[in-house]
């Protein structure tokens, strides 16, 4: 079930009405619980079992982990959820590649082998619930925080319907209290949550799905050399789309987690005013980037183990970073490309200009190339790559323009707003924008989110970090 | 807020209704998912439609189901060949129906499939990974589509209304131009009709004609020699296998006029291309001007039959495939003594 439905509106009515009733508050996180295995099943009814089974196998794993003394009982206990959870999301997301690259490589080798393609389909969210499981039992190892008490609430925690398929990716400390004790909604969490709501599907709906997406679709989809003004119209617009898409989607599930009365962690803080790449992945999904930084970064030794391993551990944090967002060679070049970045703005600071302050200068200069290295992320295989690159840097001739002049203003005008209003909301957030804000001024920019909803009538299009 | 919104609505839909629009359904790739869900059907008495707009508009669904008494499901998707649809259902082992392939050769015949094919593969691949809740989401959808002119995407929607832009584009750049909101309305079973006031407006019917005739037909992107047989013996396999499974197969050329049919003659002459078709693939055809009860219609706008004329042109079709090329429909007598 997606935010942008029919079905999710009914859905959510029928949850607040549910959950708003005097009912226990055992009663009330049966009935979310519940309701979070419907909004999963309605995907794909089977893979609920993939989730039952990760959460059974965490829950347990997690509580021997904690209380288990013996040093190699516990390594093999954290040993078999790593397993558990990574060979999940392996044969899951990474069966048909791993498979596609083992065979290229003996192919290289001079044996014929081919085997049949196999028919593997990802069940949605897998990267994020695993993700999700995955830091409660390394948590536990560690002994960082205290094994949840009830299978209820561990299952909630994991399966809670906003988060689940798509993020924000959520630690233990940051939502099992929040179902140990009663909530309740107050009043301005509805109206805040409800707030939240119309931006999120205002972004996804009107400015993602409707103003962008046929633009990035053009340019990418297009087989031929581009010119270079539409080459860039298609970059800027999939930068746009991405952007405004995935914000979207966890503006929505923040929103709704709010309108329960629940807090999800920020995802997004306006990242095209970064200045600089540790500036844009401090605002670039929040909860993925410090999970790799806390759960992969730190344990490989972060930067206490020297400069050089700083600067390979950067590197294969973002390579896997990469090749987390889907199986395929082009994430692994986005990701490298990210993490060549992040070295070399460290090296810049450690090394030549230490003490000098973020100059407002670097905006255009991150943007640049945060939208040179989306291209990776958004062609399907090198040669769209390749293509669209030589094309933006004006290497071919007679290039063909495919865009038509309303689709350049469309564009041109989202992506000028887009980058004017992330840098003069950088330092702030929408609610406590809309908080300092005249009442009619709030009602007026949500009036026109909704009517924006309603005049574009794109229902049901699928978030594109589903796919991840 | 809810006010502005509530006042925005009212006055939107009181607009749109007072300009003579009533509601029609959005004929996207959901629509056409909830009717291929009833070709995965086990049944023989049931004939799909694939192609392009022509059997759209042309063919009457209702009138074709009362007189043969069987289903009919109409899966053209307007501006495509049909061949991806021809291939999917042929691969489909539940579908044990009869297929009318629409011709419209600027379609049909040509070799843009990335752009042509676009719609089809959209709408097949969304057939195949429909979950519950999108066909929930549809079933509250169709409701409220059929209350509100408004919530047709197609022509209301934003990105129809941008499209109506009239912006100079750069040389080189030609996109397909925007039909009139006027020129059509679509129902449940996806039946593509001219409107009332389109039929009745000289000057639309001829701004449609003038957009008909401005497409360009860029010879390098028509069929020919190897090209046209190898698509051919895919059609061939495609229907191979239905008619392996007891279905009928049969290519319907649908009338035009004016001089979308002289620019068909044209570029297309019936030896090189209607004639080769029907020969690779072995298979029967009807092409309109051959049969008196189906050529002389008047298209309104060269290229679609107003709706009463598709009623004719469907009772005289189903004539012509019982009297002349061997259909018959068994349940098709006893529905006639009925009405």
């Amino acid at each position: 079930m997606v935010f942008n439905s029919y079905t999710f509106i009914a859905f959510f009515i029928v949850m607040l009405i549910l959950h708003h009733l005097p009912f226990t508050w055992k009663t009330k996180k049966i009935n979310l619980l519940l309701a979070s295995y419907v909004f999963y099943a309605a995907w794909n009814p089977p893979f609920i079992l993939l989730l039952w089974l990760s959460t059974v196998v965490d829950f347990f794993v997690g509580r021997a982990l904690y209380t288990q003394e013996n040093k190699y009982k516990k390594r093999m206990l954290l040993v078999i959820s790593l397993i558990g959870n990574l060979g999940m999301l392996c044969f899951f997301k990474y069966g048909g590649f791993l498979l596609e690259n083992f065979v290229t490589m003996v192919n290289a080798l001079g044996i014929d082998y081919h085997p049949a393609k196999p028919n593997i389909i990802l069940p949605a969210g897998i990267s994020f619930y695993t993700f999700t499981t995955l830091c409660y039992t390394i948590d536990m190892y560690h002994r960082k925080s205290q094994p949840v008490k009830s299978l209820l609430d561990f299952s909630l925690f994991v399966t809670f319907f906003p988060h689940l398929v798509a993020g924000p990716i959520v630690r233990p400390h940051q939502l099992v209290p929040q179902f140990e004790t009663p909530r309740k909604t107050t009043r301005q969490q509805l109206m805040q949550g409800l707030f939240l709501l119309s931006l999120g599907l205002f972004m996804k709906v009107v400015l993602a799905d409707t103003l962008l997406a046929a633009t990035a679709n053009t340019v990418f989809g297009f087989q031929r050399p581009l010119a270079g003004l539409d080459a860039w119209m298609g970059v800027l617009a999939f930068s746009g789309q991405i952007f405004f898409d995935f914000a979207g989607y966890s503006t929505c599930a923040i929103a709704v987690a709010m309108c329960l009365g629940f807090v999800l962690p920020e995802n997004f803080r306006y990242p095209y005013a970064a200045l600089g790449f540790s500036d844009f992945w401090r605002r670039w999904h929040i909860t993925l980037s410090t999970w790799l930084r806390d759960y992969l970064y730190i344990p490989l030794g972060g930067n206490r183990k020297g400069e050089a391993r700083t600067y390979v551990n950067l590197m294969i944090t973002m390579l896997l970073g990469g090749l987390w967002h889907g199986a395929s060679w082009t994430f692994v070049v986005w990701g490298a490309l990210h993490g060549t970045y992040l070295c070399i703005e460290r090296l810049i600071k450690d090394r030549l200009v230490p003490k000098q302050t973020p100059n407002f200068l670097l905006l255009p200069f991150t943007f640049f190339l945060v939208n040179v290295t989306w291209v990776f992320f958004r062609a399907t295989d090198f040669s769209t790559a390749w293509r669209m690159l030589t094309s933006i840097f004006g290497q071919t001739e007679k290039g063909t323009a495919v865009l038509t002049t309303v689709d350049l203003i469309i564009t041109s005008t989202v992506v000028t707003l887009m980058v004017l209003i992330h840098w003069l909301m950088r330092n702030t957030s929408a609610l406590q924008a809309a908080q300092k804000a005249k009442w009619w001024v709030v009602a007026g920019v949500w009036a026109l989110m909704i009517i924006g909803i309603v005049i574009c009538q794109k229902s049901g299009d699928s978030f594109i970090y589903f796919q991840f | 807020m809810l006010v502005i919104v509530t006042i925005f609505v009212a006055a939107l839909e009181y607009y749109w209704r007072g300009r003579g629009f009533v509601p029609s359904y959005n004929d996207d790739k959901v629509l056409w998912a909830t009717q291929r869900r009833k070709a995965d059907n086990p049944t023989d008495q049931l004939t799909a439609f694939v192609g392009g707009s022509r059997i759209k508009f042309d063919l009457d669904v209702a009138t074709w189901e009362r007189l043969t008494g069987e289903k009919a499901i109409q899966l053209a998707l307007v501006g495509t060949p049909g061949r991806l649809t021809l291939r999917d259902l042929a691969n489909d082992e539940n579908f044990k129906g009869n297929l009318i392939i629409d011709i419209a050769e600027p379609q049909f015949f040509s070799i843009d499939t990335a752009r042509r094919d676009k719609s089809a593969r959209e709408a097949i691949e969304f057939y195949y990974k429909e979950t519950l809740a999108q066909k929930a989401s549809a079933s509250i959808d169709y409701v409220l589509e059929s209350k509100l002119v408004f919530l047709e995407e197609g022509r209301f929607g934003l990105t129809a209304l941008l499209n109506t832009l009239q912006i100079p584009n750069r040389p080189g750049v030609v996109p397909p131009p925007p039909c009139p909101p006027e020129l059509s309305t679509t129902d449940l079973h996806r039946q593509t009709s001219l409107t009332p006031m389109f039929l009745a407006d000289p000057q639309l019917q001829k701004k449609q004609i003038a957009i008909w005739t401005r497409i360009p037909t860029n010879r390098s992107l028509l069929m020919s020699g190897d090209t046209l047989a190898a698509v051919c013996r895919g059609i061939k396999a495609s229907i191979d296998k239905i008619r392996s499974r007891g279905g009928r197969v049969i290519f319907v050329r649908p009338p035009s006029g004016g001089d979308v049919l002289k620019n068909e003659k044209k570029f297309f002459p019936r030896q090189q291309y209607w004639d080769r078709l029907l020969e690779y693939t072995n298979t029967p055809g009807i092409y309109f001007s051959d049969y008196p009860a189906i050529a002389n219609f008047n298209c309104p706008e060269w290229s679609h039959l107003a709706p009463a004329d598709g009623v004719t042109f469907t009772r005289n079709l189903v004539e012509i495939l019982q009297n002349e090329k061997g259909w018959t429909f068994p349940n098709s007598t006893k529905l006639n003594a009925k009405h």
